[in-house]
Order: structure tokens, then C-alpha cells, then sequence
């Protein structure tokens, strides 16, 4: 009785690893952004440079990217060489916004690394990023010339990232 | 009558006694399921009236920006969590986690007064600073589903 | 250049795990003591090279080398040295190297130590060994590699998480290392002996040292676990019931009971095919552990990283391993069945219970643990269940073990005197009642049931325990100390740990029920009276220091008008991650802690501050410390001990 006894450990065995395969496709970084196809949320913060504000109605008129990021965040320094690549190609603008971050620390970033961004945001205690669904940083969003979010993207973007999905979606519009 | 043998007496006693403590094991665990059996909701199930009130449950959101408040010096606070899309507000008493901060990620649990409050005895905030519950990730991705058939 | 050697050096570690693991396939070829020698240089060479790349990533953290992204990712410049050195397994990546490194270790030590037991029986534990190591070496060059480059190289680290900069996380995680990969040795016992299908009472006897080893490593683990959170997280607890803690705790619960059950098959040779499985499902629970841990599929108080694609590799192992053994656990386990007659009265059966109660309370807890994903995924909605789930179901299966510790110690094997042992049960029963009353009317004058049962159990097992030792060691001979002192180590081995398990029971529930808690807004020089010690608020001070600033509390306590002692509760902001954490300050003595922990600034001159009067806390930490003693003198016997001290002193 007990040798036939013995196949009970192998069932509930199995049983516990449903829940646990089950558990493990909940990846919570693959959630779409709520805001694409909806206008870029309303903002005004000062630009990173100068004290100027910004509103989202100055960056109405052309497609560009927005890149949320800040000198405190790692992935961004991976990130960073791969977005002055995409600058130097001139196709496409690049805003910046940086997000809760020190401001001396992140003009110094910039310094030390080079200036991919046209302008910066300069979002310090993180009101427009929230407004955005940001998750962290580093962020990118898509946004067409009548200011409407048509992508998003969670972490750092790269070269075959910027060919592959962002490029046909820029050629489309 | 059928006579038993000692030992199939034995077996008889021995089966009885793993049949009674398997039962009364069993029994246990319901009871204790069903006692602590804590839900999980968010603020835009809470607008629907999905969750029940007066019941203990879990909430978890973001804290809205400037909308804690500290009553005049006392332990007792209010704030509004939201999941980017519906809110509710927070009444709470106590101290505050360190990573409580307007912004951030929130889990609590505690009972609804209506479907508008909801009053904490427990708050919980995350170790990271980018941080949302996998609850209300995982609320928002379904929402997002949803959202796309209904659009197709 | 330095690091890329300690890369090749896991390389060459995984390429000879993979050797060891073959030998187990060249069973007819090759004669046994070659394959011997092969396993015994095969794991001497691994253990040397591991511990090489170990060093070597230390030494990466030591002199800030930021090139490596792992080192980037977890230190600091600023970091004081000895967190730079703990840092190498602050996150992932390290600990899994700490894992590996630990498993070759204890993979050398079963061969060096092998004398008594046969040859072909420790090469196919190895083996095992080999596999299991071969494993992780992959996944850490594969997709948990501490040695990546990265690039730019960044002019600072993003500073190791600041609740890990605690003296007590520095040698937490390998005290539990140690215990979970101890529970590997068992493991790999349980494949060789159904492998080669027979089992002898000697080898039981070996094998019953190392799992006392890992549960004492266990036991440490888990302790200070629960020592870290009580002074670091802030909020005078010390058990959570948060899935890692869990993550711990059931191949405790597990290795508790194998612990038992390998005391049976061991002297009387039955229940070995149990304790067969109860083997296999021991580092099966440690591997879950790790797999709950790092895949981050559980919400958790503790951070870690989520990756899951992480997790679907030890997934995939965990099915592997666990599986694999499980099946031929189904397969051959039917060639270790011995029957043996026992009456209800045996130790034989007061342990066959333990078991019994041991192994459900697992299932609870594990069942617990895992109920958000069953939930989930059988679309129940969002489920969890919380301490008070844990609390109860774990207080209503120990009570019953914990009342079963006392016929146990005074039952004989086969069968006991009924007579006798009704007598002795009834005298110890009856005083510690009447032990239990006087102390609870006079102390702390309650009447509270569930207080007076865990009490009563308590004294009751300490009485029994003590009342056993008086009883061996009057048949000794010479003075009162000598007589103990001559009792067999097993007996004494087991006494003391269950001495500890009654003193942790005083510890629990006193500080559970008689704690005071304060959690008030506090103007500079108010003051507050707790439990006739009146504490007064200085004030507050900023500090700086290497990696944080912080402002530091200042508190003067009084007892009678008599100034005793100050407190300096912190709250850090950590420079790097902007993290803010509270620092407790807490005043021990025997009897009780003061806890002092500072909250948030209200306007200029008032804090919220939280104070707790916690009665018996401390009894938590010598009832653990008496287990750990008790472990000792099952390891090593209690001559040696002896003379290791004699020489001491």
C-alpha cells in the first residue's frame, strides 16, 4: 500500500509547480501605457537649463521622442550613449525629462556625456511623470505632431530598438 | 459475526487515527482560510462597488500628489490613493512608513466606511523608489485588455 | 584583467562539476577507489577555484572597482569596508556565487569526512553534488553573471540598499546558506541509497550529524533574521510571516522532522523509508525558497529584483531535480520498507506524531505562502492571507508538539511501562501547573487562557527536561556538576534544544501579551511615562556621516527620578538611493527592552515617536541560543566540547 502511497508526493509536487508557472507570467512590466492614443497630459515646468517654462503647447507641431530620465539612474547611463547616436542622425527631435533629480547633478551629466535632448523638462518633485504612468526611469514615449502619445516603451532603449520598432512607426505616420 | 484478527484490529485503529487526524487537519485549515482570507481591490473596483464594505480587505494605489493632510498635530492623517484612473481617500492613524511619500506606491489594509473612504490599520510602502503594487499592475494591464477588444 | 580570471575560474569550476557528475556513469569501468580519488580532487579543485572568484569579486568591491556592473549596481565609494565585503551578497548575483560557494564546501567536507561510510555510496552523493553545482554554475554565467562588464564605467555605485547596511545582515544570509545548502546532504544521501537500493543503521548515524549541522545553521539564519528585523525595520517586531521568511522557515519545519524521524530509523531501523522522502522534500523546500526569493513572483516587504526570466530557469531546475527524484523515490522506495511491532506507548510513536504534526504545519504554511498564486490563477481574485492565518494554524499544530515533547523524552523504544510513565507524567504535570499559576498571579496577574496554556506548555517542558537530566545523571558518580556533566551527548544534545523551544515559548508570549506600545506626537523636553520609567525628550540633532545624514533623537529615561540611560533613534537618509530608514535604539536587560524609534517630523519641535515596553523579549534570543548549544553537542559529542573549553580556559 504504501509503494502506491508513494506517487502522492509527485502529484501535489506537480500541482505546486502550475501555481508557481502560472505565478511567473504576471510580468508587470509588459503593461501598455493607459495614456497611448490620448494627448500628452498638460504640464509646465521649468526647463532644465533655464529657469523658462515649458507647456506642453510649445512641443505641439512635430513628432518627437521623450525620454524620462535622471543622472541618480543606472540604466539611463546605458541608455545614454544610444540616444546621442539617434540624435546624430537628425531624423528625429528628442526631449528630455528629467526626472526627480538635483539639478546641478544633472546639468553635470549632461556636461560629462554629451546633450542628446533638445530641451529638458525639468519635472523635480515629479508631477508630470505621474501624470504620464511613468513607471521609472529610463522611459520613452512617442508622441505625433498633433501631441497625441502613439508609443511607450519601459527601460533603456538601444540602436535595434530605435530601427526595428521606433523608425517604421515614425515612417508611418 | 466476523472475527477479527489483532492485527487487522491494529490496522483498523491505525486507519481510524490518520482518517481522524486528516479530517480534523483539514477541517482546521478551512476554518482558518476562510477566517483570514484577506481581498485585494483597487480604488476603480471600490468606485464600481465591487468591494464590500465594512469588510477587512487589501487596497493598494499611488498616493495622489498634495493630497496628505495631518489633522492638527496628531498621529491622525488622510490622503488620496488613486490607480491613474479612479481615486479614493485614506483615513489613518499611526505612524507612517519611512517610504511613505506622496507619489509613491502604497498596499494597506483596513475596511471601507463607504465607497469613497476607506480607513487603514495597516500601511505599507515598497523598498524602491519606482514602485507600483503587482496588484494594481496587474489590474491595469486587464483594464488595458479590455479597453483594446472593446476598441476592435 | 583579474576579473576575467575569476570568470574562467567559474568556467573551469562548471566544466569539472560536470566531470563529477559523469563518474557517476563509469560505475562498471572504472574501479571504485579511482572513481573515489577523481570525486575527492574533482570537489577539492572546485571548492579551491569558487572560493578564488569569491575573493576575487570581494576584492572588486574592496578597491571600488565599478567596471563590473554587479559592483556598480550594490556599493559605493563611500561604503564603509565592512559593507563593501558583506555587499558581495547584498543582491542576486552574489548570493548565488555565496550558494555555490557554500555547496562546494560542504560537497569537500562530506568526502574529507567519509571514513566509516562505503565508498560507492559517498561517490554517487558527489556525483549529485556535481550535478546540482553544475546547475547553478550555469545560471550564474548565463544570466546572473557577477563578473559583467559594464560600460561607460561609471564614476560611482549606486551604493548597496540601505536596509542591508546592518551589522546583523552581515552574516545572516550565510548562516542560512549554509542551512540551505546543508539540507543538500541529505538530499543527495536519499538519491545514492535509492540508486543503489540498501541502507545500513551506521550510515544513519553519519548522516544524522550533518543534518543536525544544517538545521543548527538553519537555526542561526533564521535567528538573526529575525534579530535584524526586529532592530532594523522599526516596528518592534521580529515575525512577519512574509513569504521570504517563510522561504526559511519551512525547510526548517522540514529538516525539524527529519531530524526525528532519522533518531528512529537510526536506533530502531524503521520509518527509513520517511525519512527518505522527507529528505528529498527538505531541499526541495530550500530550492522553492530560492525560487520564491529571486523570481519575485510574492510580494514581499523584503526587495529584491523581479526577473523572471531568473525564475523560469530555476523553475525549470526545480522541475528537474525535484521531479526527477521524486519519481525515483516512486520507483524504488518499496525496497526500504521495514516492519517493526510498536506500541502507542513507544518513543517510536510519540516521534511518528511529532512527524506527523511537523509535516502538516509545513503544508500550512506552504499552502499559506503560496494562496495569492493559487488564487490568482485559478482567477478567485486577488487573495492573501495574513499573519493572522500563519498565527493561528501555527499556534493550534505546535501546541500539540510541543505538549508531546515530555511523554517523549520519558517513553521507552518499543514500549513503555505504563505505569511508570504515567507517574512521572502526572508529578511533572501537576507541579507545573501549580509552577505555571503561582508565576503568572504574581508577575503579571492574568487570567488570559491562551497565555496560561503556552506557559504552562512552556514550564512544563523545561520541568520535564530538567527533571530527565536530574534522573541520568544520578546513576553518575562523583560531585553534582560531574554527574551532569557525564550524561550521554545525545541526551544532553536534545534536552538543551528543548529547553531552548520552552524558553522561546516564555519569550513569545509574555512580549506578545505585556508589550506596552506608545505611538505619540512628542514636543522637545515632554515627557512620557511607560510602564514607572519615565522617558524624556531632549531633542533632536542632525549628523553626517560617509554615505548618510541623519538626525539623530535624544532621549533620557528615569526610573524613579534616577536617571538611567539615553537613547539615540536615527532616521538616515542615505545619500546614494535617497532612501530614508529608521534606526531603533533599544536598552536591554534580562528582563525586558526599551524601544525607542523616532517617525516623522511634525512641525519644528514635535516627533512622532513610538516607544514599546517589551517584557521577556530577550528570552527569545537565549532559548535560540540554547537550541544552537544543544546542536553543538549533537555534532560534535560532548567530550570533545569538553576539552575544547578545558583548553580554552
Amino acid at each position: 500500500m504504501l509503494y502506491r502511497l508513494s506517487f502522492i508526493p509527485i502529484l501535489i509536487f506537480i500541482a505546486i509547480l502550475f501555481f508557481l508557472y502560472s505565478g511567473l507570467n504576471k510580468d508587470p512590466t509588459l503593461i501598455p501605457s493607459p495614456l497611448i492614443g490620448k494627448p500628452m497630459p498638460e504640464f509646465s515646468s521649468p526647463t532644465l537649463f533655464d529657469d523658462n517654462e515649458i507647456t506642453n503647447q510649445d512641443l505641439i507641431g512635430e513628432i518627437y521622442i521623450l525620454n524620462v530620465w535622471g543622472s541618480w539612474c543606472y540604466a539611463c547611463s546605458l541608455e545614454h550613449n544610444h540616444l546621442i547616436d539617434i540624435y546624430s542622425r537628425g531624423t528625429i527631435k528628442i526631449y528630455g525629462l528629467n526626472y526627480k533629480d538635483d539639478k546641478n547633478s544633472a546639468i553635470n551629466w549632461l556636461k560629462e556625456r554629451g546633450n542628446p535632448y533638445k530641451k529638458n523638462i525639468f519635472d523635480n518633485n515629479g508631477n508630470t511623470a505621474i501624470n504620464l504612468g511613468v513607471y521609472g526611469a529610463p522611459e520613452t514615449f512617442l508622441i505625433n505632431e498633433k501631441g497625441i502619445i502613439i508609443h511607450k516603451y519601459v527601460g533603456p532603449i538601444d540602436e535595434n530598438y530605435y530601427n526595428d520598432v521606433i523608425l517604421p512607426i515614425i515612417n508611418n505616420e | 459475526m466476523i472475527k477479527l484478527t489483532k492485527t487487522s484490529k491494529k490496522r483498523i485503529v491505525k486507519i481510524c487515527i490518520f482518517f481522524f487526524a486528516f479530517s480534523s487537519f483539514s477541517a482546521l485549515l478551512i476554518y482558518a482560510f476562510s477566517k483570514n482570507s484577506v481581498y485585494f481591490y483597487t480604488p476603480t473596483q471600490i468606485i464600481n462597488k465591487e468591494a464590500p464594505v465594512e469588510k477587512y480587505i487589501r487596497i493598494g494605489g499611488m498616493v495622489k500628489k498634495k493630497s496628505f493632510k495631518r489633522k492638527d498635530n496628531s498621529l491622525k492623517v488622510s490622503f488620496i490613493i488613486h490607480d491613474l484612473d479612479k481615486s479614493i481617500s485614506v483615513n489613518y492613524e499611526g505612524i507612517l512608513p519611512d517610504l511613505f511619500a506622496e507619489g509613491q506606491g502604497v498596499v494597506m489594509t483596513g475596511r471601507l466606511i463607504n465607497f469613497n473612504t476607506f480607513v487603514a490599520d495597516e500601511v505599507l510602502a515598497k523598498h524602491d523608489e519606482n514602485y507600483m503594487p503587482p496588484e494594481v499592475a496587474d489590474m491595469m494591464k486587464k483594464k488595458e485588455d479590455l479597453k483594446e477588444k472593446n476598441d476592435k | 584583467m583579474i576579473n576575467e580570471i575569476g570568470n574562467i575560474f567559474l568556467s573551469i569550476s562548471a566544466t569539472l562539476s560536470l566531470c563529477m557528475f559523469a563518474v557517476i556513469f563509469f560505475k562498471k569501468s572504472l574501479a571504485t577507489n579511482i572513481r573515489f580519488t577523481f570525486c575527492k580532487y574533482f570537489s577539492i579543485s572546485i571548492s579551491i577555484l569558487i572560493t578564488l572568484s569569491f575573493l576575487i569579486l570581494a576584492y572588486a568591491f574592496l578597491t571600488d572597482d565599478f567596471s563590473l556592473r554587479y559592483v556598480a549596481n550594490n556599493s559605493n565609494i563611500d561604503l564603509e569596508n565592512v559593507y563593501k565585503f558583506s555587499a558581495v551578497w547584498g543582491a542576486h548575483e552574489g548570493s548565488i556565487l555565496l550558494w555555490v560557494l557554500v555547496m562546494s564546501i560542504w560537497c569537500s567536507l562530506i568526502i574529507l569526512l567519509s571514513k566509516n561510510m562505503p565508498k560507492t555510496i559517498i561517490i554517487d552523493m558527489i556525483s549529485v553534488m556535481g550535478l546540482l553545482l553544475l546547475f547553478f554554475l550555469v545560471f550564474i554565467l548565463f544570466s546572473s553573471n557577477p563578473f559583467d562588464r559594464v560600460f561607460p564605467v561609471p564614476l560611482n555605485g549606486r551604493d548597496l540598499n540601505p536596509l542591508l547596511q546592518d551589522p546583523g545582515l552581515i552574516i545572516h544570509p550565510p548562516m542560512l546558506y549554509i542551512g540551505y545548502v546543508g539540507t543538500s546532504v541529505p538530499f543527495v544521501f536519499a538519491i545514492s541509497v535509492l540508486i543503489n537500493g540498501s541502507i545500513k543503521l551506521e550510515w544513519i548515524a553519519w548522516l544524522r550529524k550533518w543534518v543536525i549541522a544544517s538545521w543548527m545553521f538553519l537555526t542561526i539564519g533564521i535567528s538573526l533574521g529575525s534579530w535584524w528585523a526586529y532592530h532594523e525595520l522599526g516596528w518592534g517586531g521580529w515575525w512577519f510571516w512574509d513569504p521570504v521568511e517563510n522561504a526559511s522557515f519551512m525547510p526548517w519545519l522540514a529538516i525539524t522532522a527529519l531530524l526525528h524521524s532519522l533518531i528512529v530509523s537510526e536506533k530502531r531501523g524503521i520509518f527509513i523509508n520517511w525519512s527518505i522522502l522527507l529528505s528529498i522534500l527538505t531541499f526541495s523546500l530550500s530550492l522553492l525558497g530560492t525560487f520564491l526569493v529571486r523570481s519575485g513572483i510574492l510580494v514581499s516587504v523584503h526587495a529584491f529584483a523581479n526577473d523572471p526570466e531568473r525564475g523560469l530557469y530555476i523553475l525549470l531546475f526545480l522541475t528537474l531535480i525535484i521531479g526527477s527524484s521524486l519519481t525515483l523515490y516512486f520507483l524504488k522506495s518499496n525496497i526500504l520498507i521495514f516492519h517493526k511491532q510498536y506500541s502507542v506507548s513507544s518513543k517510536e510513536f510519540a516521534l511518528l506524531l511529532n512527524n506527523l504534526f511537523l509535516t502538516i504545519t509545513t503544508f500550512a504554511i506552504l499552502l499559506g505562502t503560496l494562496y495569492p498564486l493559487i488564487s490568482s490563477s485559478l482567477d478567485l481574485g486577488k487573495i492573501s492571507v495574513g499573519a493572522p492565518y500563519f498565527n493561528f494554524i501555527f499556534s493550534a499544530l505546535m501546541l500539540p508538539i510541543v505538549f508531546l515533547m515530555s511523554p517523549a523524552i520519558y517513553s521507552s523504544w518499543k514500549k513503555t511501562n505504563y505505569k511508570s510513565l504515567t507517574k512521572k507524567l502526572v508529578f511533572v504535570l501537576f507541579y507545573s501547573l501549580i509552577l505555571t499559576y503561582i508565576i503568572l498571579n504574581i508577575f503579571f496577574e492574568t487570567d488570559v487562557f491562551v497565555v496560561f496554556l503556552a506557559m504552562f506548555l512552556a514550564i512544563f517542558t523545561i520541568f520535564s527536561s530538567l527533571l530527565k537530566i536530574y534522573q541520568v545523571s544520578k546513576t553518575n558518580k562523583g560531585m553534582i556538576i560531574k554527574k551532569i556533566l557525564n550524561i550521554p551527548s545525545s541526551s544532553f544534545s536534545n534536552l538543551f534544544s528543548h529547553i531552548g523551544i520552552g524558553i522561546l515559548i516564555i519569550g513569545i508570549t509574555i512580549s506578545n501579551y505585556y508589550s506596552v506600545q506608545k505611538e505619540i506626537i512628542m514636543q522637545k523636553n515632554s515627557e512620557i511615562i511607560i510602564k514607572n520609567i519615565s522617558i524624556k525628550f531632549v531633542g533632536v540633532q542632525n549628523k553626517l556621516s560617509k554615505n548618510y545624514s541623519s538626525q539623530v533623537g535624544i532621549f533620557d529615561a528615569y526610573s524613579d527620578n534616577n536617571y538611567f540611560v539615553s537613547f539615540f533613534p536615527e532616521k538616515r537618509t542615505y545619500n546614494i538611493q535617497k532612501n530614508i530608514m529608521t534606526e531603533a535604539a533599544i536598552d536591554s536587560s534580562l528582563f525586558r527592552d526599551i524601544y525607542v524609534a523616532l517617525g516623522e517630523n511634525v512641525s519644528e519641535d514635535s516627533w512622532v515617536v513610538r516607544i514599546y515596553y517589551k517584557p521577556y523579549i530577550q528570552f527569545l534570543w537565549y532559548g535560540v541560543g540554547l537550541m544552537i548549544l544543544g546542536g553543538l553537542f549533537g555534532i560534535f559529542g560532548r567530550r570533545k566540547i569538553e576539552k575544547k573549553l578545558a583548553n580554552a580556559i
